[in-house]
């Protein structure tokens, strides 16, 4: 059977595409206001109530929503390559719920003057995510196969523990600082302050950029450590520093939105299907198609019971499981 | 004189237990093709993780092309020595053009972007391999023999003046067998040093310049394969009485087991 690959054509297709979705994404919602309505403003037209709710409130969502999906998207094939395993994800791993510790930790313990800061949160969130990780590489030691089912196991007891604790954080806490988190835990989009917009982006940018420079190393670490080290990569080295790249992604699309899950699944994946396992190629396709797969998923979050507002979580759970699942069951049918 | 292309000196290696390699001493030159005999489990495989860097020895010293092998990077290591493994189990679908290409890592700049010249030298490999009919396919669909055959060409795509083959004609047909000797004699005349771990004691007979039969964690002997191959050694190693014959065609000696010990 002859593979056949999406190249650049299909890369530039799917930008095309993801744009397409960004923008209808914007045009959807609770108020009445669309595509035209839009396009007026970008023209300079409209009145100052409609520019707030189009750009500060609708473009500054789809855009959180967006790098969210492309930081989620990217780190679950960087999880997926260096653990050699095609059902790693942030949510799964557990990487996510932990980051959503660390925001959560911050939020209640921060002085008053620090919480709003756009980089409290994230750099927080960053430290929750790397103890997750040193915890997963001492319980599930990376390395090999056989570890599959240690690693899914500790991922789902980080999570069970992690919800635990922040769920403790937000009834105890001071209501006046965790105002609208409960739904941190199945991910609340909401719409961002720019600065925190902002700073998610920038983070978000540096992580994949990171991982952008090792796609390479990326594809021969998927080989297992002893090839790739035979075919020079630094092995050690080049496995903490993508972790750590993919974990501060995970960070910076926690820190403000919570925990969405399975999009690190879903997305790599299918782009895989399309794109091949060549990360060179594959990385910039699961950035593009997960920052319109989560801005696609808020808006239905935002659309289906409107004016209620579903976690976007919700919307990418009730997919992500099942796609879980069959996953799962081919790989006992193949062993 | 030119340096050694791999040199053990005194090398102690062990997974926990007693040690798999005790003081091992062996030189590989330049040009010479050897086949590196003994039975399971006597480290032939530990020999080429500790030549390729994979593991480090727990005392002793590797010496590549003369150079400390522990001070390379592992970029420089995969410059001078390649391996082809017993197998490789991807986890994704890469096709053999792919994992071929692979080949060129120690060798690719910052973002690993493949020139022509890459391509090209992936291609001349998975001709003289004669698997480039395969380029496209997924290499996990592939059968036993035609992953060794690519991991061959994965190999000579790394252009590295130093081939450590770990068991690499197991799972070929004898006419396979054939043209993958054929492939590591023209690099031995190309002036490359090759080290061929094997368990068709013939098969190596035929193609080595040199064997060196291991057993016990060290060298039992070393030499051209007339000196090696007599039933006092292989009896040593192997633990079976032989018979030793003569291949009339190249005059090498030819084996056959009668019983074991």
């Amino acid at each position: 059977m002859t593979v056949r690959r999406g190249g650049p054509v299909g890369l530039a297709l799917l930008a095309v595409l993801a744009l397409a979705v960004l923008i209808v994404a914007v045009s959807v919602g609770a108020s009445p206001l669309g595509f035209r309505d839009l396009l007026s403003i970008l023209a300079g037209h409209g009145d100052a109530s409609s520019r707030a709710i189009l750009l500060d409130v609708r473009l500054a969502r789809v855009l959180l929503a967006g790098v969210v999906g492309a930081a989620l998207a990217s780190a679950g094939a960087a999880y997926q390559a260096v653990l050699r395993n095609p059902l790693a994800d942030p949510f799964i791993l557990g990487v996510s719920g932990g980051a959503a510790l660390g925001a959560t930790i911050f939020v209640a313990v921060s002085p008053t003057s620090a919480i709003g800061s756009p980089l409290g949160r994230p750099l927080a969130a960053f430290l929750g995510a790397v103890a997750t990780l040193v915890v997963l590489f001492g319980l599930a030691r990376f390395r090999g196969r056989t570890a599959t089912t240690a690693l899914l196991l500790t991922g789902v007891v980080l999570n069970a523990f992690d919800s635990a604790i922040i769920q403790f954080f937000v009834t105890a806490g001071d209501p006046a600082r965790f105002q609208g988190t409960l739904a941190y835990l199945m991910g609340a989009m909401g719409s961002p302050p720019w600065g925190a917009l902002a700073s998610v982006a920038a983070l978000t940018a540096i992580g994949v950029g990171i991982l952008g420079a090792n796609a390479h190393t990326l594809n021969l670490l998927s080989l297992g450590a002893e090839e790739a080290g035979q075919l020079g990569v630094p092995v050690e080295r080049s496995t903490w520093v993508v972790v750590l790249a993919a974990s501060l992604i995970t960070a910076a699309a926690v820190a403000f939105t919570g925990i969405v899950g399975f999009v690190g699944l879903i997305v790599p994946h299918a782009m895989r299907a399309v794109f091949g396992p060549d990360h060179r190629a594959l990385l910039p396709a699961c950035a593009i198609a997960g920052a319109a797969t989560v801005a696609a998923a808020d808006a239905a979050a935002r659309t289906l019971l409107a004016p209620v507002e579903l976690p976007v979580g919700v919307i990418t759970a009730v997919i992500g499981g099942p796609f879980f699942l069959v996953l799962l069951l081919r790989r006992l049918r193949a062993s | 004189m030119t340096a050694p292309a791999l040199k053990f000196e005194r090398v102690t290696f062990g997974y926990g237990g007693s040690p798999v390699l005790a003081e091992l001493d062996l030189t590989i030159r330049p040009a010479e093709l050897v086949g590196l005999l003994g039975p399971n489990g006597v480290g032939k495989t530990t020999f080429v993780r500790l030549a390729s860097g994979a593991l480090a020895p727990s005392a002793g010293r590797i010496e590549l092309f003369g150079e400390d092998l522990a001070a390379l990077a592992a970029r420089e290591r995969a410059r001078r020595v390649a391996v082809v493994p017993q197998e490789t189990h991807p986890v994704f679908e890469f096709t053999v053009s792919e994992i071929v290409r692979m080949g060129r890592a120690p060798h690719l700049g910052f973002l690993g972007l493949e020139t022509q010249r890459d391509r090209d030298l992936a291609r001349d490999a998975m001709r003289r391999c004669s698997v480039e009919h395969l380029a496209d396919r997924s290499f996990r669909a592939l059968s036993g023999g035609e992953h060794q055959r690519v991991l061959l060409a994965r190999a000579l795509t790394q252009e590295a003046p130093l081939l450590l083959l770990d068991e690499p004609t197991a799972f070929l047909d004898i006419r396979h067998r054939l043209a993958a000797y054929d492939v590591l004699v023209g690099l031995r005349d190309a002036g490359l040093a090759v080290v061929v771990v094997s368990h068709d004691i013939n098969l190596a007979a035929r193609h080595c310049d040199r064997l060196v039969l291991m057993h016990g964690g060290g060298v039992v002997a070393d030499g051209v394969p007339a000196e090696v191959l007599t039933p006092a050694s292989i009896g040593e190693a192997y633990g079976v009485d032989v018979e030793i014959l003569t291949d009339p065609s190249t005059g090498r000696p030819f084996v056959i087991a009668t019983s074991p010990r």
